[in-house]
């Protein structure tokens, strides 16, 4: 069986979801919910929480909540101090490559160790869900990540212990979800319309027979759901008497986020909102807003998404009038707000029957399917959103790879030497849009040396860019006049080493005996599955072996096991595995007797034991 | 016609990527063109519409994503032909990519050098955009009609060839190469201006 899972890395919430045989689902939570907060805590008494916990928690105790990290994911510290949000986290003294936090317990957190412990509790929900090891996982990412945010993502998914089959633009995973369920949808132009709790895409594709092909993409990977809280936070918070949130409580900010946040989701569906924010040492705050009032407040906002909308319907060369339909994704899209941008900048109603929280994952699990080997008619064609080059003569940036660009791609150029007798040359790669070195992002410095001494513009050297499937880049340089090559390969330097995760594995273990024993209880779990299966098999196929009590024996141990499955007691669940051993080692005994026998039961007993 | 690398059959890979005898992929051949490589007939005359079909049709075929249980080998395969297929794809989009792909295909090898009297008028141009915004705005309306009356210029010609069924006599190709790089100037020229408005554009 196949245990292929799509993860949706969310700024706010994650999921993860499974296409096996038939229909995709996302996994749930106890309570039937399939959104797990993407949030840390790290309180004053030591101990850490995830998800909802982490949420609740920090709004009673003093400690460190990280939220909405994947802003940070890919960054040096700079980007940190340069947040516009309310600064609850602390920064450590990080460096250029990676932004640290500090927090409770004098212990720092990078943004992919904690995106690293989502994954690794995701992957345990879907572990149980499904009585096995997850095989194999497809994780999204925004399509305006750039190399370094999606090595950053891939770093994560493999100090969670997850083969990564596939990085995935959430637009794409979106529309692979809503087209495939809706034939009538076939062959057209659809935008996916992508507004997260951080981040901001839109992707025109084509959809033609289960192929969906990006046309262009464009966004704000710091673009998001946050930002309107932010702008009602800092509100409320000049409302009660603080003008500037710098330097206030922790405790405080967090209420004056999660009010903001409650009050902009009760603006979906009310018209007036009454916000109540009676924080301590300032002034009460209880005040009715109309959703019109609360439109002006974040216009500015909402602004920002419109030259990302331009962009890509010019690469695409398209006009609202030849879309079939603007599909909605992502938590914010709920917003009136935002609807009524999308109405006036496509010419046309949104889509509104996806699920906008959900599609991502859901075409994440069917893209994880499909690469393991699953039997379904469709195939994602992705491009990279970003353009690369290669800085020339006076900083000015060659592009070899345009953005829009289909992955995975290739592309060549060819140098000639500038001096006499000149044996090696510089190359710098960068990403992004503009024409000088120095407004583009920085990816990768080196130096092919070896060449033959030649007169100048002789020497011939031939740069190549791979840009892989999951918009990962490599550079190769050749030296090729002579025939005799001298050739380096390189790949963006700010990702982590091997030895980089394999020593974050290492820390990660000594700081998470919570999540030790999570892990062995789910790992119980699925062992106790395991045997419980195997027992019945056994017993449906030769249950004739055993007497009636001897059977009843077994089925009562069974029946134990199964009741101590659920419950979270993992002694128990080891003593039950050891009883049903126990009780089923004479059977085991007598159904080997019979294979040697019949060769032909060989099979089912070595699933047995 | 080239032999199947998995059962030996008799293929013509370009037609048709798939072995007839076994169903596995098979390697393009040396010297495929680009046109070749998304199974499209040789000709100037390609929308954008019908080349992405083109493209998603052979991608379902060829690509990868689609190949997860077969051999290595073919997986390789899959791999080089994807590339090629993103490449070529590429290449025909851009109308004058795909001009140049003709040229070499007859054997002609355009010069790239502008003629005294081109290269005296683009700097005459590029000095009078200087002038000011509304000079510049008529400019690029100026330039970018020039060069689509070249583009539908080249269509045509390449529409007779292609009828003659002329399209490899280098000979006859060959005039249509300095036609090719008018139009590439004069692409720089119009994208140029139209930058310097998109950069006044953010400065506001
Ligand atoms: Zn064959």
């Amino acid at each position: 069986m196949e245990r292929a899972v799509g993860i949706d890395l969310g700024t706010t919430y994650s999921l993860v979801a499974t296409a096996g045989k038939g229909a995709a689902r996302v996994l749930r939570d106890a309570n039937g919910d399939g959104r797990f907060p993407s949030a840390a805590f790290f309180g004053r008494n030591g101990k850490d929480a995830l998800g909802w916990d982490a949420l609740h928690r920090a709004e009673h105790e003093d400690g460190d909540l990280l939220l909405s990290i994947k802003r940070f994911m890919g960054r040096g510290a700079h980007a940190a101090r340069q947040d516009p949000g309310l600064r609850s986290f602390r920064l450590a003294a990080g460096d250029d490559r990676m932004v640290r936090f500090h927090v409770e317990g004098d212990r720092t957190v990078t943004p992919i160790e904690l995106s690293a412990r989502y994954l690794a509790a995701l992957k345990a929900r879907a572990e149980q869900d499904l009585g096995g090891p997850v095989t194999g996982a497809v994780i999204t990412v925004p399509a305006y990540f750039d190399d370094a945010q999606r090595q950053a993502t891939k770093d994560a998914g493999k100090l969670a212990g997850l083969n990564v089959l596939r990085l995935l633009a959430e637009p794409t995973a979106a529309a692979v979800a809503y087209g495939l369920d809706r034939p009538e949808h076939d062959n057209g132009r659809y935008v996916v319309f992508d507004l997260g709790g951080g981040t901001f895409d839109v992707s025109v594709l084509a959809f033609e027979r289960g192929v969906f092909q990006v046309l262009a993409t464009s966004g704000d990977t710091a673009l998001g759901g946050d930002d309107f809280d932010l702008v009602l936070a800092r509100m409320l918070l000049r409302d009660a008497g603080w003008d500037d949130p710098a330097g206030l409580p922790r405790v405080l900010l967090n209420q004056a986020r999660a009010a903001a946040k409650a009050a902009k989701e009760r603006f979906s569906t009310e018209e007036r909102v009454e916000i109540v924010f009676a924080p301590e040492g300032g002034r009460p705050v209880r005040r009715t807003m109309t959703r019109q009032e609360f439109h002006v407040l974040v216009d500015p906002v909402l602004r920002r998404c419109r030259a990302p909308c331009e962009a890509a319907m010019r690469d695409a060369g398209l006009t609202g009038a030849d879309l079939g339909g603007v599909i909605l994704v992502g938590g914010s899209t709920r917003m009136p707000v935002v609807r009524a941008f999308v109405r006036e900048f496509f010419g046309r109603e949104p889509l509104l029957d996806a699920n906008p929280d959900e599609v991502v994952a859901v075409g994440a699990a069917l893209q994880a399917d499909l690469l393991s080997g699953g039997d379904r008619d469709m195939l994602l064609l992705d491009v990279t959103p970003l353009s690369l080059g290669v800085e020339t003569m006076g900083g000015v940036v060659d592009k070899i790879i345009p953005r829009n660009t289909s992955i995975p791609a290739r592309a060549r150029t060819t140098f000639t030497t500038y001096a006499d007798g000149q044996t090696g040359m510089d190359f710098h790669v960068v990403q992004g849009e503009r024409e000088k070195v120095e407004d583009c992002k920085s990816l990768a410095r080196f130096k092919l040396s070896g060449i033959p001494p030649m007169a100048a513009g002789i020497g011939r050297v031939e740069v190549t860019y791979a840009l892989d499937a999951d918009g990962l880049l490599t550079v190769t340089a050749r030296e090729t006049t002579t025939g005799r090559t001298a050739s380096v390969e390189v790949k963006p330097s700010y990702g982590l080493t091997d030895a980089e995760v394999e020593q974050m594995l290492v820390d990660s273990m000594d700081f998470a005996e919570q999540d030790m024993e999570s892990r062995l209880l789910i790992e119980g779990r699925v062992e106790a599955q395991r045997i419980i299966d195997a027992t019945r098999k056994a017993l449906r196929e030769d249950g004739a072996m055993l007497s009636a009590a001897e059977r009843r024996s077994v089925e009562d141990v069974t029946a134990q096991l199964e009741v101590a499955k659920n419950a979270r007691d993992r002694h128990e669940i080891t003593r039950l595995i050891d009883a049903l051993d126990h009780a089923t080692a004479e059977f085991a005994r007598r159904r080997m007797g019979a294979s040697i026998q019949s060769a032909l039961k060989d099979h089912s007993i070595r699933e047995f034991t | 016609m080239t032999k199947c690398p998995h059962c030996d059959a008799t293929t013509d890979p370009v037609a048709e990527p798939r072995c007839q005898g076994c169903r596995a992929l098979l390697p393009l051949p040396a010297g495929a063109s680009p046109f070749d490589v998304l199974g499209l007939p040789t000709s100037y005359a390609l929308t954008a519409e019908a080349l992405d079909a083109a493209f998603r049709r052979r991608s379902m075929a060829v690509h990868p994503d689609r190949l997860a249980r077969a051999s290595d080998k073919e997986r390789r395969i899959a791999v080089e032909r994807t590339a090629a297929l993103t490449e070529a794809h590429r290449t025909l989009r851009d109308v004058e990519a795909r001009a140049l792909a003709l040229l070499r295909l007859a054997g002609v090898t355009p010069d790239h050098r502008a003629d005294p009297t081109l290269l005296a008028d683009l700097m005459e141009t590029r000095e009078r955009a200087e002038q000011g915004d509304d000079v510049r705005r008529a400019l690029v309306e100026q330039v970018g009609s020039a060069r689509a009356g070249l583009l539908t210029d080249l269509e045509r010609r390449f529409g007779e060839l292609e009828r003659e069924q002329a399209l490899r006599d280098a000979a006859r190709v060959a005039p249509l190469g300095a036609l090719v790089t008018r139009v590439r100037y004069l692409t720089r020229l119009w994208e140029d201006l139209q930058g310097q408005r998109e950069h006044a554009v953010h400065v506001q």
